[in-house]
């Protein structure tokens, strides 16, 4: 590492587009975009995933991949849901028309998904195409995550009447709105009145878990643990103590600290875009202790308490991290800021421990970053919600790079001379 | 965001006072020798040489060397300790002699200095009027005893011993040094000297001496800590800063304590394996105890193909100077960048402005001022335990590129925060230089 970038600048372009009020416009439409191609700047092969322009992959913690890991569902431009296969990159839709993909089973190749206008959860199995409809939601709810068992689904619903809104335009084809961050101001201001409940599968039947004024939000089952919901104190910047854990049946509710025994230790600390590792046992955040300046990719062990902290240089700074299933690697989406909007695979560093002083100390680390996508095309108002394929050859992740969005796999080896398919 | 501009200071320019006008190297009778003054040709600002006996230097950064008017500094020679006039450069020899120079009153133009004694391992405290001349032998001390710090109102010293004929066998436990090519750099070794003394968990006493009867009293003893760095507060003078030492992250480095022995408190609580702190000092009114610290060092691999005569050298990866106010108990974290760390930070008499005598580390041989910002965000949470979030902007004083950092810089503000004063080898010789905070104006 030769050149020791300055945070300040990253911190002023933290704050320019608020000044300026970017403008969300996909990039230029490109006629007969490339199926595949070797990213020049870095050497790794780019697959465009579908030839449906606005097809897009999943958000960056939400399963897309069935349980065998040959197959990755998305969503097709109508709405409905498609699936991949991950080895031959052969498409097929299976669920028809406009609804609303939650997840994809952990143990069975289902696809998870709300007809809104039903109001009601349904269930269809990626291989057989069989469609089920598995329980009706209570009014304005939703449904955002089904346990590691597939036996309960878990939703929330604002209380004073109308269902959460997500802050996103009206096109429906997942930019983030440009006032996003007043509108979020405004909804945490309100305290509405939530309630967090769990759907039965087998007989539908509704269970309130949780009761509050906080905007409950970012619903996560343990992907091992059938128990276990994770969730989020939504809000804008720091006012929330943001992540939380919760049993099926309402006891154990409980905040995860940032640091050994207290959620902060600083004004500006704020904490986001969590989620779970495959083995359920470790949360990852992104923790920052003053945005645009010190941010860490922080881990938390559930079983032990351990915090482990893994520092990243600004220009490192991702929308979304992830991890590869076998906890060696992590990547991230990039930003639109200078020198950081690129696909990134993160080698993860331990520090070594010289003996320090001190109990319930958190471990510290860095990241040393690879780049593999150059996103200088990418429009950054849409997120690329990066995942790992389930046998870490590819990180996945959507893109309107060509105009319309479509989903993309970066190899994470290095092209070789004979063409990948 | 929203941010709270800090008020740097504005310098008024008729109040220029006689520093910047003495451009001696000018003067017909100017003797040869390095430059006396100049402009940094990299940062503009105007450098001047304050002393021209060479291995002459201005004192340990948080070591006070400045009189009680502000108008004076003083500073060891290899005769003794001398002491210059801040406006005209004059000076004048105070104490001649094989003394150690402790520290200046913050009451009195008192030098105070302790010397060997007759036998081995034993030593004198004295004191000199730096305007009198008047000389004045204290006390004789302990066995094996410094003295480091006297307390605001000058009744109270200060110290510590190892006690009996505890040794590491090495240069840390008050016996015999090893040599050094230069008495005040720091030895090649330092840090494996320092872990071995640390391990060796000698015994200590720290300890008080009255003045003016030279009676010692215990504040603690029997403690195989390794005491140092005592610092009476600047303005209460039952209150006293000491440090763990060692390396800094086997220790739980910073204490306070009272002058009767009560009150022993760690200021800072570790939250991170390899979190540091360490360089502690005062601010001048007293109410907070400011350090640099450290969460990790990046090691790099790059030196050589950047200057150094080594491969490796390490870098903070998270850098902050922080503030803890005594009174309050509030904290204040000013972050820094990773090659703007410095061997000592120090802060101008009223915290508006820091500086840091820079590092080895490529890209960090530098001497730094740091305009402090104090970040505020309306939707960030308050509290009373919530440790507020600052920005130091890093503005370059002196190129610090021909000098041999085993001499550490120390700088200092002058009392009318004006110039930071610092001591370099950058012409051979040892010498203390001052740079002028506000930049030169164009030739």
């Amino acid at each position: 590492m030769n050149s020791i970038p300055s945070s300040r600048a990253f911190r002023l372009a933290f704050l320019l587009p608020a000044l300026l009020g970017s403008i969300a416009l996909a990039a230029p439409t490109v006629p007969n975009p490339p199926k595949s191609w070797i990213d020049p700047d870095t050497g790794h092969r780019v697959i465009r995933l579908t030839d449906e322009p606005d097809s897009e992959s999943f958000y960056f913690n939400v399963n897309a991949y069935t349980p065998d890991g040959r197959e990755m569902a998305y969503t097709t431009a109508d709405g409905g849901v498609g699936v991949v296969d991950l080895t031959t990159f052969a498409t097929r839709h299976v669920v028809p028309g406009r609804v609303r993909a939650i997840v994809v089973g952990h143990k069975t190749p289902r696809i998870f998904y709300l007809k809104q206008g039903e109001n009601a959860l349904y269930a269809a199995n990626l291989d057989t195409g069989e469609t089920q409809k598995l329980a009706d939601l209570p009014a304005g709810g939703n449904i955002a995550s089904i346990n590691a068992d597939e036996t309960l689904a878990a939703g929330t619903r604002v209380l004073a009447g109308g269902a959460e809104r997500k802050f996103v335009t009206g096109d429906g084809k997942g930019y983030q709105a440009l006032d996003k961050g007043a509108q979020m101001a405004a909804r945490l201001a309100a305290r509405l009145p939530m309630e967090m409940y769990t759907v039965d599968l087998q007989t539908g039947k509704v269970r309130v878990i949780l009761q509050n004024n906080d905007w409950l939000n970012h619903l996560q089952f343990s992907p091992a643990d059938p128990t276990l919901l994770m969730y989020c104190h939504e809000g804008s910047g720091w006012r929330v103590d943001r992540i939380w854990t919760i049993r099926t049946d309402g006891t154990q509710n409980t905040m995860i600290p940032d640091e050994p025994g207290k959620n902060r230790i600083m004004e500006t600390e704020l904490a986001g875009h969590e989620w779970w590792s495959p083995d359920g046992r470790t949360v990852y955040v992104d923790l920052h202790l003053l945005k645009g300046v010190v941010g860490f990719l922080a881990a938390y062990n559930l079983d032990t308490g351990k915090h482990t902290w893994y520092h990243y240089e600004q220009n490192e700074w991702e929308v979304h991290f992830n991890r590869s299933p076998d906890g060696k690697f992590f990547c991230g989406d990039g930003a639109a800021r200078p020198g950081n909007a690129w696909i990134m695979l993160l080698h993860p560093e331990v520090i070594p421990n010289d003996q320090t002083l001190g109990t319930d100390l958190i471990q510290g680390g860095v990241i040393r970053p690879e780049k593999l996508c150059n996103m200088s095309k990418h429009n950054y108002h849409l997120e690329p919600n990066v995942s790992f394929t389930p046998d870490q050859k590819y990180i996945v992740f959507r893109s309107d790079m060509f105009g319309p969005t479509y989903p993309f796999a970066v190899e994470v080896a290095k092209a070789s001379a004979t063409p990948s398919p | 965001m929203i941010m709270e501009k800090s008020i740097f200071p504005s310098y008024r320019l008729a109040a220029l006072a006689a520093l910047a006008f003495l451009p001696a190297a000018t003067r017909a009778d100017a003797p040869a020798g390095p430059p006396t003054s100049w402009v940094d040709a990299d940062t503009g600002h105007r450098v001047v040489r304050l002393t021209r006996e060479p291995g002459s230097a201005s004192f340990y950064f948080n070591d006070n060397g400045y009189t009680p008017d502000g108008k004076e500094m003083v500073y060891t020679t290899p005769e003794g300790i001398s002491v210059l006039e801040l406006a005209t450069l004059r000076t004048r020899p105070v104490v001649k002699g094989k003394v150690r120079a402790i520290v200046v009153g913050r009451k009195t133009p008192t030098v105070y200095y302790s010397k060997q004694a007759g036998a081995a391992l034993e030593s004198e405290l004295w004191c000199a009027n730096v305007d009198t001349g008047e000389i004045r032998k204290l006390a004789a001390l302990p066995r094996r005893a410094g003295i480091s710090t006297i307390n605001a109102d000058e009744t109270l010293g200060g110290g510590t011993f190892i006690e009996g004929d505890a040794s590491a066998g090495g240069n840390y436990d008050g016996l015999a040094k090893a040599g050094q090519a230069h008495e005040m750099d720091m030895p090649d070794n330092k840090l494996d000297m320092m872990a071995t003394r640390l391990a060796a968990r000698l015994p200590m006493t720290m300890f008080t001496m009255d003045l003016r009867t030279g009676r010692v009293k215990v504040l603690l003893e029997h403690n195989t800590n390794w005491l140092n760095h005592l610092e009476f507060s600047p303005t209460d003078p039952t209150l006293l800063m000491y440090c763990h030492e060692g390396v800094k992250v086997q220790v739980d480095r910073i204490w306070t304590i009272r002058t009767d022995g009560t009150q022993n408190t760690l200021v800072h609580q570790r939250t991170m394996e390899m979190e540091g702190p360490g360089h502690e000092w005062w601010s001048r009114d007293g109410k907070t105890i400011w350090y640099d610290l450290n969460f990790g060092r990046h090691t790099y691999t790059d030196g050589k193909e950047r200057g150094l005569d080594h491969a490796n050298y390490t870098l903070p990866i998270v850098g902050y100077v922080a503030g803890y106010n005594v009174e309050t108990g509030k904290r204040i974290w000013y972050h820094y960048e990773g090659h703007e760390w410095s061997i000592h930070f120090n802060s101008s008499p009223d915290d508006t402005l820091f500086c840091g005598d820079g590092g080895r580390s490529p890209g960090a041989q530098w001497l730094y001022l740091f305009h402090p910002e104090r970040v505020v965000d309306p939707l960030m949470v308050r509290g009373p335990n919530l440790i507020e979030m600052g920005l130091f902007h890093a503005e370059r004083l002196v190129n610090m590129s021909k000098h041999n950092f085993k001499l550490e810089p120390n700088v200092s503000f002058t009392p009318d925060a004006r110039f930071i004063v610092f001591r370099s080898n950058m012409f051979g010789p040892t010498y203390a230089f001052a740079v002028e905070i506000a930049k030169a104006p164009a030739p």
